[in-house]
């Protein structure tokens, strides 16, 4: 059973499943299939290029160059994280227009002669809705502001006041210096033939610590002696101990999900470097 | 191939070979192409989690509809008549409680809307998945990623297919029936391996932070999860701009307002025009007191005044019994027969409903006492109408014998309108909205 593991990459229990879903898929499919094929698996398909490849991409890109843009103009207005009052109202909207758009967008279909109701309305709704996200979005901002204000960080440049005061004031997330590497430091672990491959549970490097300190010294030990004895080291009981008192313990590495290493002398503090304020 | 730079100033801090990612090509099948400092197993499991518990109900109440439509009883009755064994679990369908189709069918197509935008946000969290280098590690990982296919294609197939059916547009290549029954059982199966493969880890990545304490964490405190966490956490974060819990308010807020903006349709009353976005949220503005929500209009059913007028006549038959002619029934002969009152709601398969109406006219067991059939199995039930998909149905034995199943020739005190069916139209309790025939013209009971 070992080597079926070894070769297949888990046990057979996952075979097992996997061969009860493809053939319940195969007794469906051939139903979905019959008839026009080609036309069914491209809308299939189509599914999960249009929404994996196309859609996501695109709303990415889109976030992404509106970050960009806004994020290399001056800090002149807002000083809170600006991006979820453009971002929450832009993406509902989209998403109404995605479930909607035969609707708003009149495509012509059975509707208004089966269901004698009008298309008309829908745009306008959909107009409306948006309207009104893209209003609550912005007083929520004006409030948050507004907030921030009240508690003496200040918002706008009052009239005669200099812009460089409001450098301090860049909003609590948005450094101009990363707090990142550029590039990632600790790349992937390559697979090496003998190791298990599945399930997928790597363990992957410790992350970049902050900020740059000495690595930690490799402790250099002398190599242990081993005795050249048949039943070592399977042997139960084995006094190794006491025998070789004078093999060294490797000292407890400090791992990063208990205590990050500048935390280690106080706890959960945030690393240095890292953005405050928001 | 580009040479590397050689001149120090032009190369990083960084010891280069780091830089390189041994694990694939450059671009998104690196894991430090993804950036997010909130995408990580935790947050995926709470979305899946979401969908864990909703696509049995979606799959369940899509199950219940298709047992509506009584496919059993009559291959006219049968939409996807290569069912087979896919079809395994059909019962007949009840006629109590009245409201009964119209509940579950509201909450699968109510629910369906609500779950776009989890949906979305669980896709979004996964998809560094889809790159993952190297493609394919093993047989197992094969299987499981061709699975995958099924479990993503599936969905947005089925999504996309009742979205677009609600609001009647069909650029499908076939009949929606065909694509949303056999493409629910594709995708049933890819959700079948998918969870219990998946649910360990759900666990324990639920496990690994505490729900509450991410809903008290704001963004500033917002930290990406390990790197060794699983694949999905990043290994070189970004900074990030929208904490766990502003990333569950939004898709919360994505979910609320799409179910906000469409239940009304199937609430009905007062509350329908609430549903700014969804097919039936306007009043039908008639001249009677009969004017609710239709799903075929006669000017789309073909109907014509002369078919409707004093030479109609009903055809109620006795099957198998040759020589017996049928009875024919003009609208005044039905008037003076035994007239009932049902107060029933109308259901569409599209998720729309309206309020129970008043319907007046003659029980369905009568006239299979006048064609001579006591005990009916089922009754054939046609229509003027010419062509469409649902011009003819089956009812069963216990939808024609159900003291509220009626021939109704009035409704709300006046007499049906064209558009509701006028002479005579069928209205059975719990019964989908197409099956409740329209512009009857023949009925023939089988025992």
């Amino acid at each position: 059973m070992r080597w079926f593991a070894r070769w297949y990459g888990a046990n057979p229990l996952h075979l097992l499943t996997l061969v009860g879903c493809f053939a319940l898929a195969w007794y469906a499919g051939a139903g979905l299939l019959h008839g026009k094929p080609v036309g069914v698996a491209v809308w299939f398909a189509g599914a999960v290029i249009g929404h994996d490849l196309i859609l996501m991409p695109l709303y990415a890109l889109a976030d992404k160059s509106v970050m960009a843009v806004f994020r290399h103009r001056p800090p002149k207005l807002p000083t809170v994280p600006w991006i979820n009052y453009l971002r929450v109202p832009v993406v509902l909207s989209g998403l109404l227009l995605l479930i909607w758009f035969p609707l708003i967008f009149k495509i012509p279909s059975h509707f208004p002669r089966t269901t004698d109701l009008s298309l008309d309305p829908y745009l306008g709704h959909w107009l409306a809705v948006t309207g009104a996200l893209f209003l609550l979005s912005a007083t929520a901002l004006a409030v948050r502001l507004g907030v921030r204000a009240g508690r003496g960080g200040r918002t706008a440049p009052r009239h005669g006041e200099e812009t460089a005061d409001l450098l301090q004031h860049v909003p609590a997330g948005y450094p101009d210096e990363p707090w990142y590497p550029e590039e990632p430091r600790y790349p992937e672990e390559p697979w090496y033939p003998g190791e298990p491959r599945y399930p997928q549970e790597r363990r992957y490097p410790e992350p970049p610590s902050y900020p740059q300190e000495p690595r930690y010294p490799e402790p250099r030990y002398p190599e242990p002696q081993y005795p050249e004895s048949p039943w070592y080291p399977e042997q139960p009981g084995y006094p190794q101990e006491r025998r070789y008192p004078q093999q060294p313990r490797y000292p407890e590495q400090p791992r990063y999900p208990e205590q990050p290493r500048h935390a280690q002398d106080e706890p959960n503090s945030a690393p240095p470097y890292w953005p405050r304020g928001g | 191939m580009r040479a590397r730079p050689t001149d120090p100033s032009l190369m990083r801090a960084t010891d280069p070979s780091l830089m390189t990612d041994p694990a694939g090509p450059p671009g998104p099948f690196r894991r430090s192409f993804w950036r997010s400092p909130i995408r990580g197993p935790w947050l995926t499991s709470v979305f899946g989690l979401m969908l864990l518990v909703s696509i049995p109900v979606m799959f369940v109440t899509g199950l219940l509809s298709y047992a509506a439509y009584n496919p059993g009883l009559d291959p006219i009755n049968d939409t996807t008549p290569g069912k087979g064994l896919l079809g395994f679990y059909l019962f007949s369908w009840p006629t109590n409680p009245v409201w009964l189709y119209r509940v579950t069918q509201g909450t699968h197509v109510t629910l369906g809307l609500t779950l776009v935008p989890i949906l979305l946000f669980k896709l979004w969290s996964v998809l560094p998945k889809l790159f993952e280098w190297p493609p394919l590690r093993s047989p197992a990982h094969m299987l499981e990623r061709l699975s995958l296919f099924l479990l993503v294609g599936g969905a947005v197939f089925e999504f996309a297919t009742g979205i677009l059916n609600i609001q009647t547009w069909y650029p499908f290549p076939t009949s929606f029936y065909t694509l949303h029954f056999y493409g629910a059982w594709v995708f049933i199966a890819g959700f079948a391996v998918h969870v219990p493969l998946k649910l360990p880890t759900m666990i324990r990545a639920l496990r690994s932070r505490g729900f509450w304490g991410e809903l008290r964490t704001n963004l500033t405190q917002t930290r990406p999860e390990p790197a060794d966490a699983g694949y999905l956490a990043p290994v070189a974060p970004g900074v990030p701009t929208i904490s766990r819990r502003g990333a569950l308010a939004f898709a919360g807020a994505g979910a609320g307002l799409v179910a906000a903006l469409s239940v009304g349709q199937s609430l009905g009353g007062s509350l329908r025009r609430t549903a700014l976005l969804a097919p039936h949220n306007q009043q039908v503005s008639g001249s009677t007191a009969g004017d609710f929500q239709v799903n075929n209009t006669a000017r789309n059913a073909g109907i014509i005044a002369a078919d409707t007028g004093e030479t109609w006549r009903l055809a109620v038959a006795a099957d198998g019994q040759a020589g017996r002619k049928p009875v024919m029934l003009s609208r005044a002969d039905l008037l003076r027969m035994e007239q009932h009152t049902a107060s029933l709601p109308i259901a569409c398969v599209e998720g729309w409903s309206t309020d129970n109406q008043a319907w007046t006219g003659v029980r369905l067991r009568d006239l299979a006492a006048l064609a001579g059939v006591t005990r009916p199995s089922s009754v054939f039930v046609t229509s003027l109408q010419h062509g469409g998909g649902f011009n003819k149905a089956a009812l069963s034995a216990g939808q024609i014998m159900d003291q509220d199943s009626l021939l109704a020739l009035r409704v709300n005190g006046a007499d049906l309108t064209l558009d509701h069916g006028y002479p005579a139209r069928v209205i059975v309790p719990a019964c989908p909205g197409v099956h409740n025939t329209k512009w009857v013209s023949t009925m023939t009971f089988r025992s």
